[in-house]
């Protein structure tokens, strides 16, 4: 499910996600050259904090220079979860990713990318993998493909 | 008519797919040729002259983005990687895991322990810069930019350096993995002076 949340005097946007391991909201700057993302897990945290993860990634000509994971959370079993960018073709109206056997489908809104989970974490090596495919606004697949997400600065 | 648009139908669709991708043309051989994956020593204490000693080792040796693997010929043996190419497989950390290192921690977050990583032990770590600067995971905590020490950091959203020294004027000589431009090494920063950026300190410092 994904909910645009308005924006602020100075036109950010903000897109709330909210997926069965966890939730993110993404805000788009004004000028478009970076997202900042807040990640939520029913996992464990520091009491005076509300998420589990952040994140700011930078753009270029429109796309995501890194899909900026974060392995700050954990699910209500305390394994690790996953949270990073995708940054969706033009003609991607919906980007589906693969959960625990089933998919996950979130509408692509306000030209965001696309914040999603996963459980193919690697503790050691500081990774995780995400299967996606994304459609187009008739649920046609446009594309499928794994990204294979590494923690960077 | 109709196949020109056809073709720049599946030029747009190629174009947008490499934009999107994180693939680069440019890659070294220095991780696959030098460093290695093996297990990190435990210690049972941790010292501000002991991780200087480790981020001092790390000047002059490179940048790479997501990297962790450094050998001490004061060179950047791979100079030149693609920005924010992880795949490129160059020499150095990026910022969060030059701090990483040196702060000796665990690929586990809720683990405080001291983890002694070798310099050519390819090794990122589980933070970002902006993890850091909230004080995420176990051995790491936030604290007033008036309390700063040696080795503590200055962390903003997307950057995070080491106190190396503190100036008069209030400016700090900052041990950081900067970028591919300018390589890990030792510059007078204004960070401490910037709202956008919060001190941070590794828990458990002996001395």
């Amino acid at each position: 499910m994904a909910r645009v949340l308005g924006g602020s005097a100075d036109d950010r946007l903000a897109v709330r996600r909210v997926g069965t391991l966890g939730e993110s909201v993404t805000v788009g700057s004004a000028s478009g050259r970076t997202v900042y993302g807040c990640d939520r897990t029913p996992g464990g945290r520091a009491a005076s904090t509300r998420a589990c993860g952040e994140a700011l990634g930078r753009r270029r000509s429109g796309h995501l220079l890194d899909p900026r994971l974060d392995l700050g959370c954990t699910g209500a079993d305390g394994k690790p979860i996953g949270f990073a960018w995708i940054d969706p073709g033009a003609r991607t109206r919906y980007v589906a990713v693969q959960v625990d056997g089933y998919a996950e489908v979130y509408p692509v809104a306000s030209g965001l990318p696309v914040r999603v989970t996963t459980r193919s974490v690697e503790v050691a090596g500081s990774r995780a993998s995400f299967d996606i495919s994304e459609h187009d606004a008739h649920g046609r697949a446009l594309r499928s493909y794994t990204i294979e997400a590494r923690v960077a600065s | 008519m109709t196949r020109l648009r056809a073709f720049a139908g599946v030029f747009a669709v190629a174009a947008s797919l490499a934009a999107a991708g994180t693939a680069s043309a440019y890659h070294t051989r220095f991780v696959a040729d030098n460093c290695n994956y093996a297990s990190p020593t435990p210690t049972s204490y941790i010292t501000r002259a002991g991780s200087a000693a480790v981020a001092y080792r790390a000047r002059n040796e490179g940048y790479q983005w997501a990297g962790g693997c450094w050998n001490d010929d004061n060179v950047d043996n791979s100079p030149g990687d693609a920005t924010e190419d992880p795949s490129a497989g160059g020499e150095g950390g990026d910022c969060s895991g030059f701090t990483f290192k040196v702060w000796r921690e665990s690929e586990n977050q809720g683990d405080a322990g001291y983890f002694q990583w070798g310099m050519l032990r390819n090794v990122h770590g589980p933070y970002t810069a902006s993890a850091f600067k909230h004080g995420y995971g176990a051995p790491n905590v936030t604290i007033a930019k008036s309390s700063l020490a040696k080795m503590d950091a200055l962390a903003s959203e997307g950057h995070i350096g080491l106190i190396w020294e503190e100036n008069p004027d209030g400016t700090d000589q900052i041990i950081e993995a900067k970028g591919e431009a300018y390589g890990t090494n030792i510059w007078t920063r204004s960070y401490r002076g910037s709202s956008s950026y919060s001190g941070v300190r590794r828990t458990g410092w002996s001395s």
